[in-house]
């Protein structure tokens, strides 16, 4: 990889000193996630000019860089793991709806969809307004049983394994996928009711 | 179980059940609570139809699902021998290797697309929907590897026997060692390949995957080109086949080792893997690269034990490569011939920075491995340009270190290690009455107090002085048990937290501070994950975490640890230390852990002190100290020995910031407290003297320091021994104290001893070990043994530099010293940074007429005119002319801050600087002070010369011929400055 040039090397400075932050220090946590916003989205663009054409990106590569270039080697332990995945996977639901409502406000207007550098393409597949009323619902979500919220934000958005959400959250994998799977339904229940139908699957295999 | 949990431990249940069992699942799981049965249907069929909603129900999340999905259970066809033919849609070809995993086959794939591939059939075992699982969730993170160098994962699946199987890149090519050996590429050609191997690591490594078991036979070349390319194979299988579990912890419940020993980092041993394994793992595979063979001896290893086994790994250091070939004799003569090369110049190939690389990467403590695999790649790249590599200091020194460093702890440190282990048990025994009153409604609570006392009691048992007729198997057993304490409270959080607790603090108590520092790591990270946040072992976790990060000099940390603790520890309801726990009052068991915040408290803010002595930051640990000092004053009396204490504590910061008769009193005060209380052979009482001979030293009264540190080197050595570390702070100070009274041959015969003491004890990088390198440098200095003054100057600055970093005071110390070395020789432009920092750093941190401050305002002067940046180079001097009047304005100025300003007030650059009047003024009060100092009275004719009081001048200038009747010199320049009188010499 190329030198992480000096824009990082601050944000860098920056994101070491906010993970020490103490925990219901609310002003450090949304400054941190201002940090990670950007550097996601400067290695989004980075990685879109690098990589050969067509190569999408995904939440993990995203984030494991972010956390290597952010945190990298400095390992402060459990605590500011958990923190940091937090706030990337808060900042990667934001890209992405970000995101979303422009390529729904392109759709909306006609045009054809500019493979523009901005926020590039995330390899998102999903349909932009599916991904809105999925933001909708997740919030939902976070009141209704924050804990199954957090494990779809740490999985979803910031692409972590079963094992890795695990330990952010200091709960067993067997837990995760019990939230997961409550969590998936409960969103899927919701989207559905919003739409008024379901998504028309049908069913598994 | 509250509600919500309730629904989804049943969804889960309930979506387990074969389909056409769910019902009757339901029925039984919601008798009565027709609600609860609704909810779950409801939920049971949104999952039913949300189909890839989120990348489906377990499989592949995250924002863009792997294409494909997992098949069902691969058919498998055999031959009638029972070797498969076909897996799924992959046609065996022909088996190609076998491990205790499996077995490797390279097959053919037929769809989507036709290409050979390695299918890797593993044993079947009872987790063989766990391995599909786990590789189900790794195989994200696998598929974004996309590198040249690293072998691409295809598939997995099952196949319908239950055997799962992985599916790579077929790579035909040869282990790495095996192919440099074959084409006899010299040892350039290895290293060049060897980068490339590096280099696709570090791509796997910031995708987020470690390999976990990078060895030779993991790594192939194959020709491309008519280049040889090197492909790392089996990234990601480690984990998925073992799982993050066993697959992290080298060892299974059954005693096997997972993993290649040859190329295990001891840290894997205790299951804590990170990508400085696969740095580690590397350094195994460059080793035999170079020297032919492996670090260990494969039939040792094989033959050995498991413990064995497993004590090797953690704490043998191998040889290097160069040494290794010189023990191998004319043996060597084929390894050196595969490297086109004769076994002397390959010996001398491999000696130096080579051989440091290797060491470095394959160092036991991985904070000492390179930091990422590019680092490592980035040093061969230094080494194959003959560039100066990172690594080194030569390790051969740190492994001495280790090892003393390993005996040191069971040796002269026994009687604090039986002080330690007994105090730490007493308070686990105390904590477990406490846990038992607290948890007794917990369902295993009464398992869990039984488990640790069981455990203890198997501890003090064996660790019994009297049984074993010695206390230095206290450390012994403390090594062996403390790996079982995983194991034996599997499921106790509480107890395995205390017990980490405990015998970090028991590792704190030897000097043992790796081994102390991972066991509080331990206890904090269960007691986060898995006690209440207000747990009462929680504080007493974070103090002992605080005071080791304090010694192993990671003070940031320290005080990240500090501000943690305040955040969660209230301040005391009562003024601290209005009641305390030496009351008394009930001395129950749990006294000792149930020390009140208070007390608990004021250990913090003396513990974050001395972080920020140690830090340089003297004015904030200067005020804490008083404001401890006030309060031990105010519960225990004036002269108490806790008072003591801490006003010996504020004398060292004192001395730090300059403040030196301060510092001098509280010293002597201390002194006579404990020599009353205690004793003269106390070994309280022998520091407080020795720091009163430091102290004596400093205020230049020599004949005082030479004998109290005499006296305390005297009482030290025999009762100490000779490498306590009173013993060598004695002996440290009566060398400083030779030095100033000219005694040269007797300081360096001391400096020497210590150096080879701390050496010994301390490691090389110790901040101690650095100290007296610092003084033998000085030493040196003084001798006019520029050589060795100049090496170990430089070498200092570079050691603080790393170990120290930029800001702290040491760093900018030796930056000051190098500088001074610099300048004089006119060598301006590397000294310029070295002094600004240096000068910016004392000028805002000590006194205005202290020497480290007042010599690097004036080098920077004298570099920046070298320089012509003399703007700068003002500004420095008027700096350093406006402290010293400051401080010279005061009725308690020191003469010599007088002296130095007169001085400065006769010669400064710019003359504009310059104030000869008001230097005569000082001049002739200090003249008066100190009659017949000729110097004095020499500066001072010069000084009313200059401001044209001639008469004032001739009088000074026979009052110093008569002070120095002998000196030619003096009388010449006198001659000089009359001749010119009543010419007005003066610049201005």
């Amino acid at each position: 990889m190329s030198d992480p040039g000096p824009d990082v090397d601050a944000a860098r400075v920056q994101v070491t000193q906010l993970l020490r932050a103490a925990p219901d220090d609310h002003a450090a946590r949304a400054r941190l996630l201002e940090e990670v916003y950007g550097i996601l989205r400067t290695i989004a663009q980075q990685r879109m000019r690098e990589e050969r054409a067509g190569h999408t990106l995904q939440a993990t590569a995203l984030v494991h860089e972010a956390f290597i270039r952010l945190v990298g080697d400095d390992d402060r332990g459990w605590e500011s793991r958990a923190h940091f995945f937090r706030s990337c996977a808060q900042a990667m639901r934001r890209i992405l709806i970000d995101h979303a409502r422009r390529r729904g406000a392109d759709k909306r207007g006609g045009g054809a969809r500019p493979v523009g550098l901005e926020c590039a393409d995330l390899g998102v597949e999903h349909d932009p307004l599916e991904l809105l009323a999925l933001d909708d619902a997740m919030t939902t979500l976070e009141a209704e049983d924050p804990r199954a919220a957090e494990v779809v934000s740490l999985r979803f958005f910031s692409g972590l394994s079963v094992e890795e959400t695990a330990e952010i959250l200091g709960i067993s994998p067997r837990t995760v996928i019990r939230e997961w799977i409550f969590a998936r339904a409960r969103l899927h229940e919701l989207l559905a009711g919003a739409a008024g139908s379901g998504s028309g699957g049908s069913g598994r295999s | 179980m509250n509600g919500a949990e309730r629904v989804k431990v049943l969804l889960q249940d309930a979506l387990e059940q074969p389909r056409g069992q769910r019902d009757r699942f339901l029925e039984a799981a919601c008798a009565g609570d027709p609600v609860l049965r609704a909810r779950l249907e409801a939920l049971i069929r949104s999952h039913e139809t949300a189909d890839e909603f989120l990348g489906g129900a377990t499989g592949g999340v995250g924002l863009l699902r792997i294409a494909g999905v997992r098949p069902p259970d691969a058919r498998v066809e055999r031959r009638d021998d029972g070797t498969p033919v076909r897996i799924g849609r992959y046609r065996i070809l022909r088996q190609i290797g076998a491990g205790g995993f499996g077995t490797v086959h390279l097959a053919e794939q037929d769809t989507p697309v036709r290409r050979r591939v390695a299918l890797k059939l593993l044993h079947r075992g009872v987790d063989s929907r766990d391995v599909v699982q786990r590789f189900e969730i790794e195989r994200q993170a696998l598929a974004l590897m996309d590198h040249p160098g690293i072998a691409t994962v295809l598939d997995a699946g099952m196949a319908e026997d239950g055997r799962p199987f992985v599916v790579l890149e077929y790579v035909d090519g040869r282990p790495i060692t095996t192919f440099c050996d074959e084409e006899r590429l010299d040892v350039r050609r290895r290293l060049q390949l060897f980068e490339q191997v590096c280099l696709a690591v570090q791509h796997a490594h910031q995708k987020g995957v470690i390999h976990r078991d990078i060895k030779p036979s993991n790594v192939l070349v194959t020709i491309v080109d008519g280049e040889p390319r090197p492909k790392v194979i089996d990234f990601g299988i480690a984990k998925a086949i073992h799982g993050p579990l066993s697959g992290a912890a080298a060892v299974t419940i059954s005693g096997q080792i997972i993993g290649t020993p040859q190329a295990m980092p001891p840290e894997q041993v205790d299951g804590d893997v990170d990508t400085r394994a696969d740095v580690y793992g590397l350094g195994v595979i460059l080793y035999e690269l170079l020297a032919g063979v492996l670090p260990f001896d494969p039939e040792r290893l094989g033959g050995a034990p498991l413990a064995e086994l497993l004590r090797i790994i953690a704490s043998e250091e191998p040889p290097t490569p160069a040494q290794r070939l010189e023990a191998m004799g004319s043996s060597g003569d084929a390894i050196a011939a595969a490297r086109c090369t004769d076994r002397a110049r390959l010996r001398r190939a491999l000696a130096g920075d080579l051989s440091w690389i290797v060491m470095r990467a394959i160092a036991k403590d991985r904070a000492r491995r390179y930091p990422t695999a590019y680092a490592l790649s980035a040093d061969i790249r230094r080494a194959l340009h003959h560039e100066p590599v990172e690594a080194g200091p030569p390790t051969g020194m740190y492994r001495l270190m280790r090892f003393a460093r390993r005996h040191q702890g069971l040796l002269t440190a026994a009687a604090v290690a039986a002080l330690a282990l007994v105090a730490g048990l007493i308070v686990a025994l105390a904590m477990l009455v406490e846990a038992r009153q607290q948890e007794r409604v917990a369902l295993a609570s009464a398992m869990e107090a039984d488990g640790v006392t069981t455990f203890l009691a198997d501890l003090l048992a064996s660790a019994d002085p009297r049984a074993a007729g010695r206390s230095v198997p206290l450390l012994e057993v403390l090594e062996a048990a403390a790996p079982e304490i995983d194991r034996r409270f599997p499921g106790s959080p509480a107890a395995a937290a205390r017990l980490h607790e405990t015998v970090g603090r028991a590792f704190l108590g030897l000097g043992r501070l790796d081994e102390a520092r991972d066991h509080l790591v331990r206890a904090r990270a269960i007691a986060d994950a898995s006690l209440a946040a207000d747990h009462p072992i929680v504080p007493a976790i974070l103090l002992s975490l605080a005071q080791v990060y304090r010694e192993r000099g990671e003070l940031d940390l320290a005080l990240e640890i500090l501000e943690r603790f305040d955040a969660i520890t209230p301040p005391p309801a009562t003024p601290a230390g209005t009641t305390t726990v030496d009351g008394g009052k009930d001395a129950a068991p749990d006294a000792g852990t149930h020390v009140l915040p208070a007390a608990r408290q004021r250990d913090a803010r003396a513990i974050r002190a001395s972080v920020l002595r140690q830090d340089g930051r003297f004015a904030e640990a200067e005020a804490i100290a008083r404001a401890l000092l006030a309060d031990r004053i105010a519960t225990t009396g004036e002269r108490s020995l806790p008072t003591a204490h801490m006003r010996s504590f504020l004398g060292g910061v004192l001395l730090d910031r300059g403040e030196i008769d301060a510092a001098a009193a509280a010293y002597a005060q201390v002194h006579e407290i404990r020599r009353e209380a205690l004793g003269e052979s106390h070994p309280d009482t022998i520091a407080a003297l020795r720091n009163l001979a430091e102290v004596r030293l400093r205020q230049r009264r020599i004949e005082d320091a030479l004998a109290l540190a005499g006296a305390a080197l005297a009482a030290a050595g025999p009762q100490l021994g000779d490498d306590h570390p009173e013993t060598m702070a004695a002996r440290n100070a009566l060398a400083a104290a030779m030095l100033s009274s000219q005694r040269m041959p007797e300081a360096a015969a001391l400096f020497r001893e210590n150096l080879a003491s701390q050496r010994r004890v301390l490691g090389p990088e110790h901040r101690d070990t650095m100290v007296t390198m610092n003084n033998l440098s000085i030493l040196s200095e003084m001798l006019g043994d520029a050589g060795t003054e100049w090496t170990l100057k430089q070498e200092l600055l570079r050691m603080r530099e790393r170990v120290l970093g930029p800001d702290h005071h040491d760093t900018m110390l030796s930056s000051l010293l190098v500088a001074r070395m610099l300048i004089p020789k006119g060598d301006f432009e590397d000294a310029l940074p070295l002094i600004r920092r240096a000068a910016a750093f004392f000028r805002r941190s000590v006194a205005p007429d202290d020497p480290r401050r007042v010599d690097a305002l004036g080098l920077l002067a004298r570099c920046c005119r070298g320089l012509d940046l003399e703007t700068e180079a003002q500004e420095a001097m008027a700096a350093r002319i406006e402290g010293l009047r400051e401080v010279v304005a005061r009725s308690d100025a020191s003469p010599r801050a007088r002296r130095t300003l007169a001085t400065d007030l006769l010669d400064a650059e710019p003359a504009l600087l310059r104030d000869p009047t008001e230097a005569a003024r000082l001049l002739a009060a200090l003249a008066a002070e100190s009659p017949g100092d000729a110097t004095l009275l020499e500066r001072l004719a010069e000084a009313r010369r200059r401001c044209g009081d001639l008469d004032g001048a001739r009088t000074a200038a026979d009052a110093a011929r008569a002070a120095a009747p002998d000196d030619a010199a003096l009388h010449a320049r006198l001659e000089a400055l009359s001749v010119d009188d009543g010419a007005d010499g003066d610049p201005r």
